[in-house]
């Protein structure tokens, strides 16, 4: 495989950045930052070699490149055949029954989608202002090429051919994409005038094309409308172009008999043309040669054809009715070197025909659809299993083909800020390097509205990349932190179940309680159920908060059990000890004994442990006489209730 | 087609290196003149300077942002021996406007370099808060923020002497937890019987050290910039190398080396000579599919590499200082006496598109009898990975036949 494919040249419009040269930064995946620059070498200064650029002025181009598929009326294309491509993926590989079938109706869709596509733009071309014109009716060009090669790829690779005679679908094809002169026929039709050469300026062209085309009836029509329809040459073409035999799979007749029943027609004709029975009317006299397979007189019609393929048809319909699918290379070639064909279309459809998908594919890359056509026939050839692409060194390359249109593909859509989603989709059918770009470019989308954040945490989670989801929690939260909006990083930092992060929040909470006596975010603290148990710093916050509320509540004996709790469950971090002990002093005082022995013992033993904080050397004293008192009551009632 | 966006950076000399952040969204521009710029794009596209500062005595070679995991943190180096942290914080003030003000303090000064720093560059954030910076005087040095919370600490935990001169690093982004923490540092020095200029170094969790793991004896020439490929996956190192040519080299680690002595890695290398003279910058795309290689010859080239790893240049970009084809409007939108070191949000964003100028070789003549004239496509639209081949004319399509519309 030799790359010859040119390089192009953009031209940056920036005097500096021609004399000094430039040097490129990548924003992303696909932008590009370019500035002027010039080396400087870190052991001499460069004053003398700014003057020479002076006077200027350092500007920053950002380029990307501009991708078609973002425009609004291609927007439709993306999303549909987004469809199509998910519910390919999902069509399970089973030996026992024929996928087929099933594919040639995802490729109908495709092309059904494709053809929507082309209306929808030139609807919108019809009501568009002339600069914008242009434009569409070069998406209109690209499109149109896509689909007429995406149509001769399913006739030769996805649909199975009855009996290998490709001819009907190929004429059918060629029909289907050069209608120009058969609407010109069924204009003179519609007239329905006698003498129809003489109103009709295209006239002959008309039938020229319908018979290089292979429709017979249409051209009987018009030489019936012929002022001289009744003269025996009139006569003896349509009694000769009724009789011509048309193969058909199903028409009861194996190939052998058809061939002799045509060429015993053919032979017919060619003595009429040698006894001169045409000989009247000269342009009646070609098509009768091209009907009888004269190759002088096909190459005569030639000026009559857009292109060599139509030729292709004429050429088989005339001489080699039932030219089978690997007979057809050999026809290709000729009448497409005999044309000089070397347009980029001509020789994807001739690639086609050489069954040389390799190189299909790699044509098709160049079609300035941004990938959107590669990436989708490659993949339905793929799962067609028609796919076979075999390296220099014998290595067959296939799946890396596949994925990376794919991945190109995707990695195109990613960039755009309402479709990377669907890009998404396609990376996460890249088995090899999708689930790793997909993991690089969610976390640079991350950025924006939370919705949007939101949305890129839950594709992260369907594809298991937990990291992406810590990461972009964590600078969330790590911004909400800097703006001191505590209770929204909390939350962060609980979406992605970060334990350490939640106990670095946790901590300045209890900090923040410590120094300035008010917690923050009470209603998130109060409520966070479960989620507190991600880590035990915070699980020691929320129930200290649980504390605090049933104290409020005036639920004494509930907080005084959740605070003993607390002081014995040894989360509680060492600057909060004093603030905890303290909260103990108004249940010590209590009217009511609160505390019982056993808890104020509790509190004694912590107090001795910990109560070595500076910061309560002065409330010691308080707080060991409230016990103390505490102590007496308690132990006095509770004597009191053991004799009963 | 490219479309552009063009912004006048108003440095008062040259631009020695961009840096965007992870998203793409900012911009950091540092000089000759010994300032550092910030941009913020908005949801449009445009531009926006929203801090410009001194921030050293001497040329500003480089800059470069930190994980956002870590806050809005920039790094800096210069002429002038230091590197420097920088973060973007809040304000707190109470006065009328200062609350949510946005300003950039120095957090350190890195002043260990005794000549001029000419790289500086964040690990990857799976390591921590770490960076390193080489200078001319050969050597490496990798600094800690043990506390990613507070950005004021910085502790040298490594000085690595290479002996050579340094002019880049690079780290290697690849977050596999597989390989050790690797770095790679290039080497301008013009003797090319000093051997090989490009080292590559690994950190021993064992001995805690940084060791020399490879020497990449096959380039000799000056290199005067080095870069990691994203790794995403592959079992391999990509390292873009811009020394008299562009060289990518891949490193694939073999295993068992260590008891048998034998090199850390297979290495292949791919030498490009399209730029025909010195390459001064390389630089990927973050998924390490594209490399942009910038060289004397005032041409920046793009290398894509195909799915069997073919690497080939896809695109040039040039200065262009006569465009035909360009829609450029002049580019000053703030006056000329706009006073400088006043920071005052200006939009300096015009749009402007550039065309593809030509093919680099002229394309095969078109032979055809097709009598349908070719819409002008012009490099109109190119492939968005830019593998354009704009050149090719079409035929006009031929009008639908399912539903045909009556001409009025």
């Amino acid at each position: 495989m030799d790359e010859t494919d040119n390089a192009q040249i953009i031209g940056i419009p920036d005097d500096l950045c021609r004399k000094a040269g430039i040097a490129a930064t990548w924003i992303g995946s696909n932008k590009i930052g370019v500035h002027a620059y010039k080396h400087v070498s870190v052991r001499k200064h460069c004053e003398d070699l700014c003057k020479d650029l002076a006077p200027f002025e350092a500007k920053v181009h950002s380029l990307r490149p501009e991708v078609i598929l973002f425009s609004a009326p291609l927007r439709k294309l993306v999303n549909e055949s987004n469809g199509v491509f998910l519910s390919i993926q999902k069509m399970k590989p089973s030996a026992s029954s024929d996928t087929r079938p099933e594919l040639l109706k995802h490729s109908k869709q495709y092309r059904s989608i494709l053809r929507a596509c082309i209306e929808n733009i030139q609807d919108v071309l019809e009501k568009s202002t002339p600069d914008y014109r242009s434009t569409l009716e070069q998406y209109l060009t690209i499109f149109y090429n896509v689909e007429c090669v995406w149509h001769l790829t399913e006739i030769l690779y996805i649909d199975a051919i009855p009996g290998e005679v490709v001819l009907p679908q190929l004429l059918e094809w060629v029909r289907f994409h050069f209608p120009k002169r058969e609407l010109m026929a069924a204009k003179v039709l519609t007239k329905k005038n006698i003498a129809s050469e003489l109103g009709n300026i295209n006239y002959w062209e008309a039938i020229i094309g319908c018979a290089l085309h292979g429709k017979l009836e249409v051209v009987r029509a018009l030489l019936s409308l012929h002022s001289k329809a009744d003269h025996p040459a009139f006569l003896a073409a349509e009694n000769a172009l009724r009789t011509m035999p048309i193969y058909n799979v199903y028409g009861g007749y194996s190939i052998n008999e058809f061939m002799i029943r045509w060429k015993h027609w053919q032979l017919d004709l060619l003595s009429r043309l040698e006894s001169k029975t045409f000989i009247s009317e000269p342009n009646l006299e070609d098509i009768m040669k091209l009907v009888a397979g004269d190759d002088t007189a096909l190459w005569d019609f030639s000026e009559y054809t857009d292109a060599w393929y139509e030729l292709l048809a004429a050429k088989l319909f005339y001489s080699v009715p039932c030219c089978k699918q690997s007979e057809l290379s050999r026809h290709a070639n000729n009448i497409a070197a005999k044309w000089q064909a070397s347009k980029h279309q001509d020789n994807v459809i001739l690639s086609l025909m050489d069954s040389e998908l390799h190189h299909v594919i790699k044509e098709i890359q160049y079609m300035n659809d941004n990938g959107w056509f590669a990436a989708h026939l490659t993949d339905l050839l793929y799962h067609c299993g028609k796919l076979k692409v075999i390296h220099k060194h014998q290595i067959n390359v296939t799946d890396q083909l596949h994925e990376a249109l794919l991945l190109d593909y995707g990695t195109t859509l990613m960039s755009h800020h309402s479709l990377w989603q669907v890009g998404a989709s396609y990376l996460e059918h890249c088995s090899e390097q999708g689930l790793a770009r997909l993991e690089t470019l969610l976390q640079t989308l991350s950025s924006g509205s939370e919705a949007k954040i939101n949305k890129i945490i839950d594709i992260a989670r369907e594809n298991n990349l937990h990291n992406v989801v810590n990461s972009i929690c964590k600078i969330q939260g790590m911004k909400c932190i800097r703006q001191d909006r505590l209770g929204n990083a909390l939350t962060w930092a609980l979406k992605a179940q970060d334990g350490a992060f939640a106990t670095y929040i946790a901590d300045q909470f209890l900090k923040h309680y410590a120094e300035k006596g008010e917690v923050m975010c009470l209603d998130l603290l109060e409520n966070l159920g479960n989620c507190m148990l991600v880590s035990d710093r915070l699980t020691f916050l929320g129930k200290y908060c649980e504390f605090h509320q049933t104290y409020g509540i005036g639920e004494f004996k509930g907080a005084a059990s959740l605070l003993v709790s607390l002081l014995v469950s040894n989360l509680t971090p060492d600057y909060f000890w004093s603030t905890l002990l303290w909260d103990a002093v108004p249940l010590l005082e209590a009217e009511d004994v609160i505390l019982s022995s056993e808890d104020t013992f509790e509190l004694m033993r912590s107090v001795e442990e910990h109560g070595d904080d500076p910061k309560f050397q002065d409330k010691i004293e308080i707080f060991r006489l409230a016990a103390a008192r505490n102590l007496a009551r308690a132990l006095n009632l509770e004597g009191c209730q053991g004799k009963h | 087609m490219f479309e552009a966006h063009s912004i006048n950076a108003e440095h008062k000399d040259l631009i020695h290196d961009i840096a965007y952040d992870f998203y793409g969204q900012r911009m950091a521009t540092c000089s000759s003149d010994q300032f550092v710029k910030v941009w913020d794009e908005d949801e449009h596209g445009n531009w926006h300077l929203t801090a410009s500062w001194k921030v050293h005595s001497g040329s500003v070679w480089k800059v470069t942002w930190a994980h956002p995991e870590f806050g809005q943190v920039l790094a800096t180096c210069s002429f002038d021996r230091t590197a420097a942290v920088w973060e973007e914080i809040v304000g707190e003030g109470s006065g009328p406007g200062e609350r949510g003000m946005r300003h950039w303090v120095r957090r350190t000064n890195l002043v260990d370099s005794r000549t001029s720093v000419t790289d500086v560059k964040f690990a990857p954030k799976t390591l921590g808060l770490l960076l390193a910076t080489c200078s001319a005087d050969g050597v490496i040095r990798i600094y800690e923020a043990p506390d990613v919370m507070n950005l004021s600490q910085w502790t040298l935990q490594h000085d690595i002497s290479c002996k050579l001169p340094c002019s880049c690093l690079t780290w290697n982004p690849s977050l596999s937890r597989l390989h050790p923490p690797m770095l790679a540092v290039g080497s301008d020095d013009s003797n090319t019987s000093n051997g090989g200029k490009v080292f590559i170094y690994e950190y021993s969790e064992n001995s805690r050290r940084w060791t020399k793991t490879e020497t990449l004896s096959n380039v000799v020439d000056p290199v005067h910039d080095i870069a990691f490929a994203p790794n995403l996956g592959r079992s391999f190192h990509t390292l873009a190398i811009a020394t008299k040519d562009v060289r990518i080299i891949t490193l694939k680690p073999v295993q068992d080396s260590a008891q048998s002595g034998l090199s850390r890695f297979e290495i292949t290398t791919a030498k490009f000579e399209d730029h025909y003279c010195t390459v001064w910058r390389v630089c990927w795309n973050i998924m390490g599919t594209i490399l942009a290689s910038s060289g004397d010859d005032g041409c920046v080239r793009l290398w894509k590499d195909n799915y069997i790893n073919n690497w080939k240049c896809v695109a040039v970009l040039k200065g262009d200082g006569t465009s035909a084809q360009s829609t450029e409007t002049p580019l000053t939108t703030t006056p000329p006496n706009h006073p400088t070191g006043v920071q005052q949000p200006l939009s300096t964003t015009r749009n402007v598109t550039i065309a593809t100028v030509t093919a680099e070789k002229p394309t095969a003549p078109i032979m055809s009898t097709s009598k349908w004239q070719a819409p002008v496509t012009k490099g109109r639209f190119s492939k968005s990975v830019w593998l354009g081949n704009p050149a090719e004319p079409s035929p006009l399509p031929p009008p639908i036949l399912d539903r045909p519309k009556s001409k009025k």
